[in-house]
């Protein structure tokens, strides 16, 4: 025996191994509706092992970048690995009054109104917030978001939209309108499990001029997670800049945070935030059997994926990567995070309408 | 009160069959309060809370308050009911009330004791006004109102259980370890062995979590007596502590009671006996707590004393109300005796008793008085029995009752090195916040860089700019149970219902296929075993049998780490390999065997520590020469070495396993091991090697002196020996230990350093 730990270091070793934050189950068993779901079928957990074998097989003695063709971008912290890739795609160029306009139509966004008092209101000549700005009562909050409105400030406007209303209120729709297509940072993130445990994907993804570029910072050892975060925070901190995911307020933003917290580095992360998942599940809940993405992609979009890895497989991939230092596991999980990026950009678009000539 | 007392007593005097069995009354005198003063007042509001509870401070109390104003760790080893609680409570409430941001962490060992003890907190805080927003944060806090507790509450309650799920989620807990001024400790003599050493990793990780925010909490342990209280203090906080251990409360007078059932010869077994003690206390009308050793005896006891009304079990298990319901009937008096494991041997307030009685040596001192401790408050007559069961150690002591009283409380044994658990909890501390080998070392000891390299070779750890970060896939804190080294655990069903889980080793030995399983008043026998599936069914049953498991144990030396030569023992320790194989069962029926059964089990193994020792060839020669069995002898000495070693290390018998050979391949010689019965080891075969002159003569005493005449439960029987007790030979184990003990003993030099 090497040393005296080597054996306690085999003990946690078979442990992680022996953990699954899932559970496999067989095909009647399929109906959850959660994006999060800890259940993998079973022929799509036996169909994500065999990919993951043939990978192996197909990609051994290969290295990284070779497979990978990005570049390496150096940060105080060290050095991490980016892929680019692009692709057509469109979103409508801002439109502040028409933003301006549908929110200002909802009288019950001020503080106090309720939808009883908002037809009183209305019924009164009160049609809009900024006639509110005369009402005795209701001026003070009113001013308050017509302030908000005025700047474009989308990240109050979102949190009171979200605090009056819902989550999934279409009216947060119409105040990403406030936004120009640049501003969008569509964020989708891979990682070892649900929490306290490495990133090894950021993908990120802006739209401009008529197409969507993803940057993909993919790790290639743990090791490079506080530089690719470093990499992303000019991204998330610009100011102007609005963030669009999957469920990222449960999941990509808190674990984002945690993990910068956990390398001791600075971020306030204060953008505002249009979660994808809660407009979808608001308009689709009742046609899909679960809002997915990939169940979205498929249903909404007509996309197929071929050779997918379940998200909740990711972790096991990249274990084979990173005990073996064979790429293969790793081509599913880049393009899996690449086309989650796509169609978070192309589900956005579509629930806010745009290129219906709704301008 | 105190007549019901005399009443007790009047019972046992006047009724031979209890008056023969009592072997010893020690009579433990009352004592006047001594009350101390303080360098300068309590706040007002303080000085309010205690005027108005007619509270004067005792000069314990005003010694930790001193201490802790300056900054100081303490330890608090007070009996039971000489306010302990008061005397850190107080402290804490004057530091939160000067400074409105701090915070403080009390851990208890439960979630029972931190529900009881939540209701003090929240006295103090409301009539001191002093707000602290005083919240309990467990398993069982509802996840709404966790964000709540986390960002106002300045007094947490929570587990060792809890913290350990918690420490990851550090960010959420920011503002709370930025200002965390206190760790109460409470209890802390429950974390020694395996569990003191989780609970010292725990408290390490803890404060490094602290650190990182900026802030360095005092620690405050509030214990039972101990042998070691500084020692033990440093090894579980890893800093120094001011000891408080001279007690000013005053007590009533304590009439302890040595009594054996042994002593009479009849069928009556040591359950029955405490029963009829139980009743006759009960009925005296003395508010009794009667403790156990196990929960299956628990309510055994209390369903044989169903004649008298107003008696109950308690034991880990029961739902939180009905333990409540418990507690309350015995403080209202509506229940006149409580049978229970040492569940309510913690500070759970059930108002004030008039006996005790402990069926069975508890295992450790410290336990004995915190048991008897239960009884008898501030003022009046009180008394405790400690029922001896038949096996060595409980004999003992009835035969040298002047041993037991002027017995120390034990050495809290807290190893900070076992590599186990020591690794779990680097990996753990890794996924809160990067490991960097010269900022950490101060928690992780010398062998952090070692254990870091282990880990890189396995990919659970990659070293990255700010220190070495954790890589798994599972959560680290999933991996890592404070429980136990191992969590290899099997579920007992019975149809689709959950009965109960056991380690692997407990499953092989009591839930292999045909075992007859004892479960809450019922029997079940075991018709299936899964050993993939970690699943054991069981079927209810009616029967009268039962079953005893048959195994056979190997020790291999992996590597031997010291050696010492003691008069010409040669005293070994080191890694051993122990491999226990059961091989069969017996069906037993009032003890008598009715069959035999093979079994078809994969050995378990266990990497542990031991030490072992050899006999001269001229002793083994003395044994031959006189007609006797070196075999039993041997046999016979293992057994009475590791009965009494519970006396000279903290542990319970079943953490300890021996085995003996006349002849073992790596001594070439008859040998006796003592081995821990933890994967690892956890320090006592090491304290044990250091103590060995010690025990080994207190096992001779204990041979020559028991009155029987080819050996009995009292001497050299085992009660968990896998071999039935054969061979067994009490002449040659006498033989063998004088020698052993005189070797030792005329050799009494300084130890290895």
């Amino acid at each position: 025996m090497a040393h005296p730990f080597d054996q306690a270091g085999r003990l946690w070793r078979a442990r992680v191994d022996r953990a699954r934050e899932y559970d496999v189950v067989g095909e009647s068993d399929r109906f959850s509706p959660d994006p999060w779901s800890s259940f993998i079928c079973r022929s799509d957990y036996d169909r994500a092992r065999r990919l993951r074998d043939d990978l192996v097989a197909g990609y051994r003695g290969r290295a990284l970048e070779d497979v990978f063709c990005g570049r390496e971008v150096a940060c105080p912290s060290g050095t991490c690995y980016v892929l680019e890739s692009r692709g057509a795609m469109d979103l409508d160029d801002r439109d502040p009054d028409r933003a301006a306009a549908a929110i200002l139509a909802d009288l019950t966004l001020v503080h106090g109104i309720g939808e009883v008092t908002e037809r009183r209101l209305k019924g009164r000549g009160y049609r809009t917030v900024a006639d509110l700005a005369r009402h005795p009562l209701y001026r003070r909050e009113a001013a308050r978001l017509l302030d908000s409105v005025a700047g474009g400030n989308t990240r109050d406007l979102v949190e009171e939209i979200g605090r009056r209303h819902r989550r999934s209120d279409p009216l947060l729709l119409e105040a990403s309108r406030f936004h120009a297509p640049e501003d969008f940072v569509f964020l989708d993130i891979e990682t070892l499990g649900l929490f306290s445990r490495p990133i090894i994907l950021i993908g990120l993804a802006r739209v401009g001029d008529g197409s969507i570029t993803t940057r993909q910072y993919l790790l290639r050892s743990v090791e490079e997670e506080e530089a690719a975060l470093t990499a992303v925070l000019p991204d998330l901190e610009t100011e102007g800049a609005a963030l669009v995911t999957f469920n990222g307020r449960a999941f990509d933003l808190p674990y984002i945070r945690e993990r910068l917290a956990y390398y001791g580095i600075p971020a306030g992360l204060g953008m505002p935030h249009f979660d994808v998942l809660h407009f979808a599940r608001r308009r689709w809940r009742n046609s899909f059997a679960t809002c997915r993405l990939s169940a979205l992609e498929t249903g909404v979009l007509g996309v197929g994926r071929e050779s997918d890895v379940p998200g909740r497989m990711v972790p096991e991939f990249y274990d084979a990567y990173q005990r073996t230092g064979n790429p293969g596991p790793l081509v599913p999980v880049v393009e899996h995070n690449r086309q989650d990026l796509i169609s978070l950009a192309r589900l956005f678009a579509l629930l806010r309408g745009d290129g219906d000539g709704g301008a | 009160m105190a007549t019901a007392v005399r009443d007790f007593f009047d019972l046992l005097a006047a009724d031979p069959g209890f008056r023969e069995r009592i072997a010893h009354i020690e009579t433990i005198p009352p004592r006047e309060a001594r009350y101390g003063d303080l360098s300068r007042p309590l706040p007002e509001e303080l000085r309010a809370y205690c005027e108005g509870r007619g509270i004067r401070l005792y000069t314990h109390q005003c010694a930790a308050i001193e201490r802790l104003r300056v900054g100081e760790n303490v330890i608090i080893t007070t009996p039971t009911a000489s306010g302990k609680t008061l005397a850190f409570l107080l402290p804490v409430f004057e530091r939160l009330a000067g400074d409105p941001a701090a915070t403080a962490l009390f851990l208890y060992p439960t979630k029972a004791l931190a529900n009881d003890q939540v209701k003090v907190v929240r006295e103090m805080e409301q009539v001191s006004g002093i707000r602290v927003d005083a919240a309990i944060y467990d398993g069982d806090t509802p996840g709404g109102r966790r964000p709540a507790i986390r960002e106002r509450s300045r007094v947490i309650l929570s587990n060792p259980h809890e913290l350990h799920q918690v420490l990851p989620w550090h960010t959420k807990w920011g503002r709370f370890f930025r200002n965390l001024r206190f760790v109460v400790v409470d209890e802390a003599h429950r974390y020694r062995g395996v569990a003191g050493s989780h609970m010292a990793m725990l408290l390490r990780r803890l404060a490094r979590i602290a650190g990182h925010y900026g802030a360095r909490p005092q620690f405050v342990l509030s214990s039972a007596t101990l042998a070691n209280p500084d020692e033990f203090a440093a090894r579980l906080t890893g800093e120094a502590a001011a000891w408080i251990g001279e007690d000013g409360s005053p007590r009533g007078e304590k009439t302890f009671i040595l009594y054996n059932p042994s002593a009479q010869r009849g069928v009556r077994s040591v359950h029955s006996v405490t029963k009829d003690l139980l009743l006759a206390s009960v009925e005296s009308g003395c508010r009794t707590l009667c403790f156990t050793v196990s929960r299956k005896l628990a309510e055994l006891i209390a369903v044989r004393s169903r004649e008298v009304p107003g008696i109950s079990a308690y034991r880990a298990g029961y739902l939180p109300k009905d333990r409540r319901a418990i507690e309350d009937g015995l403080k209202d008096g509506s229940l006149r005796g409580v049978v229970t494991t040492n569940a309510l041997e913690l500070g759970i307030d059930i108002g004030s008793l008039d006996g005790v009685i402990i069926s069975g040596y508890p295992g450790t001192m410290i336990s004995v008085w915190q048991q008897a401790g239960r009884s008898g408050r501030r003022s009046g007559e009180s008394f405790a029995v400690l029922v001896a069961f038949e096996n060595p150690l409980d004999q003992y002591f009835m035969r040298h009752p002047q041993v037991f009283f002027s017995r120390p409380c034990e050495h809290a044994v807290v190893d900070t090195g076992n590599p186990y658990v020591l690794s779990g909890h680097l990996l753990c501390a890794a996924a809160e916040l990067p490991v960097d080998p010269e900022r950490d070392g101060r928690w992780f000891g010398p062998g952090l860089s070692g254990m870091l390299a282990a880990f890189e070779r396995v990919h659970l750890l990659r070293k990255a700019s700010r220190g070495w970060i954790y890589a798994g896939r599972g959560r680290a804190v999933d991996m890592v149970r404070l429980d136990a080294v191992t969590s290899d655990t099997f579920r007992v069903m019975h149809g689709g219902r959950l009965l109960e889980t056991m380690d692997r080793g407990q499953a092989y030995r009591e839930a292999h296929p045909g075992a007859v399983l004892l479960h809450r008043g019922e029997t079940h026998v075991v018709t299936g075993m899964d050993l993939d599936q970690h699943t054991i069914r069981a079927e209810e049953t009616d029967t009268d049998t039962y079953t005893q498991p048959l195994s056979t144990t190997d020790v291999a030396v992996v590597q031997e780490l010291r050696r010492r030569d003691i008069g010409g023992v040669q005293v070994s320790f080191g890694d051993v390999a122990v491999t226990e194989e059961v091989v069969g069962y017996t069906v037993r029926r009032y003890d008598r065997i009715v069959s035999h059964h093979r079994l078809d089990l994969p050995p378990l193994r266990l990497m542990t520590k031991a030490l072992w020792f050899t006999m001269p060839d001229r002793t083994a020669e003395t044994v031959a020469a006189g007609g006797r069995d070196l075999a039993g002898g041997l046999h016979g000495a293992e057994h009475a070495l590791i009965a009494v070693m519970p006396y000279h290390v903290v542990c319970d018998r079943r953490d300890i396993g021996g085995l003996s050979t006349p002849l073992h391949p790596a001594t070439d010689a008859p040998t006796i091991f003592v081995y821990d019965g933890y994967e690892g080891g956890i320090g006592l075969a090491e304290k044990a090697f250091a103590l060995l002159p010690e025990i080994a003569g207190m096992a001779h005493e204990l041979v020559r002196d028991c009155a029987c005449a080819a050996g009995c439960p009292a001497c050299i029987y085992s009660p968990k020996c896998g071999n039935q007790n054969q061979p067994l030979d009490r002449e040659a184990a006498v033989i063998l230990l004088e020698d052993l003990a005189g070797r030792l003993s005329a050799d009494a030099h300084p130890l290895n350093p």
